[in-house]
């Protein structure tokens, strides 16, 4: 029937399809509603969309540009100042630190070139390295914290380059 | 087949689509007006098949306005070795039916429906205006009363004229689920039609009987 309905059955089963209506009225008043229906939708029109759509559309196009703009301008800005922050704490912090090392032990020069030809000792003294920092920091000796700082560092680090590469992405 | 829309000559809708085509990439480069050119030429499209799902002129703006946000954002992910019209259409059908049934439960009444303005301006026939908007009104709430997928697929063929193909690809299925999906809606809206009349009897009945007993009683 929904063939039929759509015009595109053949000749030969149309002939049947009339033959089957003539003599079952169940069938018949279905198809009649189909078509009825169908009838229905086939005569609306579409509308006119409200005058000047496509400008409105625009403009809020141009609002969402310049929102997203700015928005990844103060991210990049926060990033900066963040990393700028950390570096100068580091640094205030490590330099005295690392002069107090450096006096208590005099073969630490000895023992560092030691430590840069394994690379597995060179990881241990950089995570001893930080220790002491943190030390200076929070007064705190646990490598929980270090994990903890490690992992910030890294996450911020992340969420900053996908916010970066995002923008340089949507610069259309 | 309806008079009142003839199809356009094949040549111009290849033209059609090429230029559309290099609008799109245009834009994807950034150039703003050529996507301000695949406004106007798809405003029309876009804003009837959010009316139709939605019910309503003023969601029908705020979904069509979204829908080409939406492209704007995304053109980065259109293929060129495709159409345009499915790619856009596809993203406006998609947003309409999330919007859907984001609302779920709430349908547009009757009356909403015959308040608001929908009637096309270059109406020629004024006098038919009543009848006509009647008749608008009628298959507004029967398109409301069913499924938003059946929804889809009517208003996709028998507003647009797509063929089962461009169907298929703007709803991302295969041609053979487009028919019988189109089956399906097809027996929906008959139903929903009939449930009308049906109801129309009634309330018709109803009256005969209330007008019976006034007039018994006085």
């Amino acid at each position: 029937m929904h063939l039929a309905i759509d015009g595109m059955l053949e000749p030969a089963e149309q002939y049947e399809l009339e033959r089957h209506l003539a003599e079952c009225s169940a069938c018949r008043q279905r198809y009649e509603r189909l078509s009825e229906a169908v009838a229905l939708l086939q005569a609306s029109q579409m509308v006119e969309p409200p005058l000047g759509m496509p400008d409105r559309v625009m403009h809020e196009i141009r609002l969402h540009k310049r929102r997203k703009r700015r928005m990844l301008a103060w991210a990049r800005g926060i990033m900066w100042a963040l990393l700028v922050i950390a570096l100068a704490a580091i640094a205030i912090l490590a330099v005295p630190a690392a002069q107090e090392m450096l006096a208590s032990d005099q073969s630490v020069y000895a023992s560092i070139v030691r430590n840069l030809l394994s690379l597995y000792q060179f990881g241990l003294g950089l995570a001893s390295g930080m220790r002491v920092i943190l030390v200076a920091l929070f007064g705190q000796t646990s490598t929980a914290t270090l994990a903890i700082y490690a992992t910030l560092a890294a996450g911020v680090a992340t969420v900053w380059l996908r916010v970066i590469a995002r923008g340089a992405s949507m610069r259309a | 087949m309806n008079a009142q829309r003839p199809a356009p000559p094949t040549g111009d809708t290849h033209s059609v689509e090429s230029q559309e085509r290099a609008w799109a990439v245009a834009a994807r480069q950034g150039d703003e007006e050529a996507f301000a050119k695949l406004v106007e030429a798809y405003q029309r499209p876009i804003y009837n098949l959010a009316y139709r799902m939605l019910g309503s002129p003023g969601e029908a703006e705020d979904a069509a306005q979204e829908t080409f946000l939406r492209a704007y954002t995304r053109l980065h992910t259109y293929d060129s070795s495709r159409k345009f019209s499915s790619w856009i259409l596809s993203i406006g059908s998609h947003y309409c039916i999330d919007r859907l049934r984001r609302r779920r439960g709430k349908t547009v009444s009757m009356e909403e429906i015959m308040s608001e303005r929908w009637l096309p301006d270059d109406d020629p026939r004024p006098e038919q205006s009543t009848l006509d908007h009647e008749r608008e009104a009628l298959i507004q709430s029967m398109l409301q009363e069913v499924a938003p997928q059946y929804r889809e697929v009517l208003i996709l063929r028998y507003w647009h004229d797509y063929s089962y193909e461009d169907i298929a690809e703007i709803t991302q299925t295969s041609i053979s689920a487009v028919k019988s999906r189109l089956h399906r809606a097809r027996n929906a809206i008959a139903d929903a039609l009939e449930g009308h009349e049906a109801a129309n009897e009634e309330a018709d009945q109803r009256r005969k009987v209330h007008g019976n007993a006034l007039s018994r009683s006085v």
